[in-house]
């Protein structure tokens, strides 16, 4: 991800207590993260030159290349929103023992990822993922268990819940890229615009490209008349406003309650 | 008392006949104790006559092992003033513990360990029997309490004295409860010290909770076996899978509503046959909404016409707007403009029903003075 220029900075207590900041929230968006930094400065050093967000974490990042862990920055699928997670790169014998989840339960994600992978749509009803629990590795688990282990992967940031059906949420995403084009070559989604992993998003009827919702935003923004990026037939879907932090800051207050209803184009 | 002598002697007398010199011991420090509770107020003479009378034969039981070369009664006439003092001290000692019972049971003084010393520096000076035997009645005391103080310990810990705390955390930041005349200290004092308060409890209360949140993942927790998974599915076969699955409720609803549907649809049909003959009667000549659906003589009727005749609207059939009066009328859509653009599809298929009180319907009854139905009962 980040350019192989990357010197490797020193890290300073601002820096170490970011990332234990961040580590405890696992994901955050880019708002939230400016205001930690802020925060750290302000405990730590309040003299200290502030860095840029992007060097800030460009020297935490340095450091923890060799543990195989990074602070990777992406985007929600759905509305846009840049958020920071913390992810994991490595698959080792130590990764392994590590996990917070038994073997059922990370079964379980497992095989909700795979038919969140293999719909059309980036999503999974609860009724298929529910289904799949006879089939479990390890302990047995009951459907009722099932859906609070479902409902503990909600609250841990790695699936979101829309209306009984369940999508990747961005950290899983960032954390999981590397798994799902390993192994779903033939089944995972690669967005027409930005060339990354797609989970959810829209699709052109003609061709069958596919773009990220945010993606669509941007490439569209300036266009009446949306056409396909691919074939040039025309773009069937709604467009999505582009998303705007300065905006987003206006109406953050009522966000909660008027979420824009999940466009279920494909 | 005499006889109280007697028989003690006898008790000596039989200890010394019996093999075990043991046995007779305990039971003569037992008629020991009873004589110091009797003997209590009585008078010191008679009590120093006792004391020397069973002194000299306990004394002579004790030292019947062996010993029996010392001269008693010069052991016995040295110890006296001192025994005397050793039983007052004690009875001085057993009264004390006992007026303070309620405190060293409740309190976590260390009274009782206090009493317990006292007790072992008297009876380090204790020789006889009788002296002995107010030690034990003194440890017997002392060991209720202990049990009672047991009782009170705190094991469960889930007992939690507000005031106690309170106590204790006001100590442990430095201010002193005491030194408030007011019982809120808290309150008196300015935002910096009861900032400054939380600052310390913080302090202290942060080292207790361990913190740290350690680094979560998922990616690398799963088994290797995950990763190389079975090679994938016919995509195909899982999609006709998925909606096999979907298909379940659309028949459900179908068959919720068929025998309805058929029902409903079969006098759509009926009433818009109804309405085409008038509009062929008379092609130029809208029918007032009103006086087509309403049956002056049912008010279900007319309700389910209204219904009905929704239906023929919203499928393209006629259609509902206002005449200069401002009052519904239904009217023929041409049938071969239909064919050309006017399609009926690509009208918006909007469909809605009039709300209608009974009062309405008489209303309507009357003002437009309707006599027969238009619509004519199937049945």
């Amino acid at each position: 991800m980040q350019g192989n220029t990357r010197r490797t900075g020193v890290m300073t207590d601002v820096h170490r207590r970011f990332l234990q900041l961040l580590m405890t929230h696992g994901v955050l968006e880019e708002c939230d993260v400016k205001r930690l930094q802020k925060h750290c400065y302000k405990v730590h050093d309040c003299n200290a030159t502030v860095e840029k967000l992007e060097d800030f974490i460009n020297t935490i990042n340095s450091v923890l290349e060799s543990l195989y862990i990074e602070i990777k920055k992406g985007v929600t699928e759905d509305d846009g929103r840049p958020i920071y997670a913390l992810v994991n790169l490595a698959t080792t014998s130590v990764s392994k023992m590590a996990s917070d989840f038994a073997e059922n339960e990370l079964d379980l994600f497992r095989k909700a990822l795979e038919l969140i992978i293999d719909s059309d749509t980036g999503f999974a009803s609860s009724t298929n993922i529910l289904n799949l629990v006879d089939q479990l590795k390890g302990k047995k688990m009951r459907k009722k268990e099932a859906e609070h282990v479902l409902q503990k992967f909600v609250q841990n940031k790695w699936l979101i819940e829309k209306e009984g059906e369940f999508t990747l949420h961005g950290r899983a995403i960032l954390e999981m890229d590397q798994y799902i084009r390993e192994t779903y070559p033939d089944a995972v989604k690669v967005c027409n615009i930005c060339r990354s992993l797609l989970i959810q998003g829209q699709s052109c009827e003609t061709c069958g490209i596919r773009m990220h919702l945010p993606c669509v935003a941007k490439y569209f923004q300036s266009s009446s008349e949306p056409h396909c990026p691919h074939c040039n037939d025309y773009w069937p879907h709604e467009v999505p406003e582009v998303f705007d932090p300065e905006k987003e800051r206006e109406t953050g207050m009522s966000r909660s309650n008027k979420r824009p209803s999940r466009s279920r184009q494909h | 008392m005499a006889d109280e002598n007697g028989s003690l002697r006898e008790a000596g007398a039989g200890g010394k006949t019996r093999a075990q010199a043991v046995v007779t011991i305990p039971s003569s420090a037992y008629f020991l104790k009873q004589v110091e509770e009797e003997e209590e107020v009585e008078a010191l003479k008679v009590e120093v006559a006792a004391a020397s009378d069973t002194e000299s034969d306990t004394s002579s039981d004790d030292l019947s092992c062996g010993k029996a070369d010392i001269d008693p009664s010069l052991l016995e006439r040295v110890d006296e003033e001192k025994c005397r003092s050793i039983r007052k001290q004690y009875r001085q000692l057993i009264y004390t513990v006992q007026q303070n019972r309620d405190d060293i049971v409740n309190t976590a003084s260390d009274s009782l360990t206090e009493a317990l010393e006292e007790a072992n520096v008297l009876f380090d000076a204790v020789s006889r029997t009788r002296e002995a035997a107010l030690d034990s009645q003194f440890l017997v005391l002392a060991s209720d309490l202990g049990k009672e103080k047991a009782k009170h310990l705190n094991s469960d810990m889930n007992f939690f004295n507000q005031v106690a705390f309170c106590d204790f955390l006001f100590i442990f930041v430095g201010l002193n409860w005491m030194e408030d005349d007011e019982r809120d200290p808290l309150n008196n004092c300015d935002d910096n010290i009861a900032l400054s308060f939380w600052e310390t409890v913080q302090k202290e209360a942060t080292s207790c909770i361990s913190q740290a949140e350690t680094f979560h993942f998922l990616f690398g927790s799963f088994k290797p076996e995950s990763a190389a998974r079975k090679p994938r599915r016919n995509h195909r076969r899982k999609v006709q899978k998925m909606e096999e699955n979907g298909v379940m409720p659309t028949k459900l609803r179908k068959l919720d509503l068929s025998g309805n549907q058929e029902a409903t649809e079969k006098e759509v049909e009926r009433i818009l046959g109804l309405l085409q003959t008038y509009f062929r009667k008379y092609p130029d000549t809208p029918v007032s909404y009103f006086e087509f659906v309403i049956d002056p003589n049912s008010f279900s009727r007319t309700v389910e016409n209204i219904f009905y005749v929704s239906f023929i609207i919203r499928d393209g059939f006629a259609r509902i707007r206002l005449d200069q009066d401002r009052l519904p009328i239904l009217e023929p859509i041409n049938i071969n403009l239909a064919g050309e653009g006017n399609d009926p599809s690509f009208h918006s298929r909007k469909q809605g029903v009039i709300s209608l009180s009974l009062q309405d319907w008489k209303n309507i009854v009357a003002a437009f003075e309707i006599s027969e139905a238009m619509i004519t009962n199937s049945y």
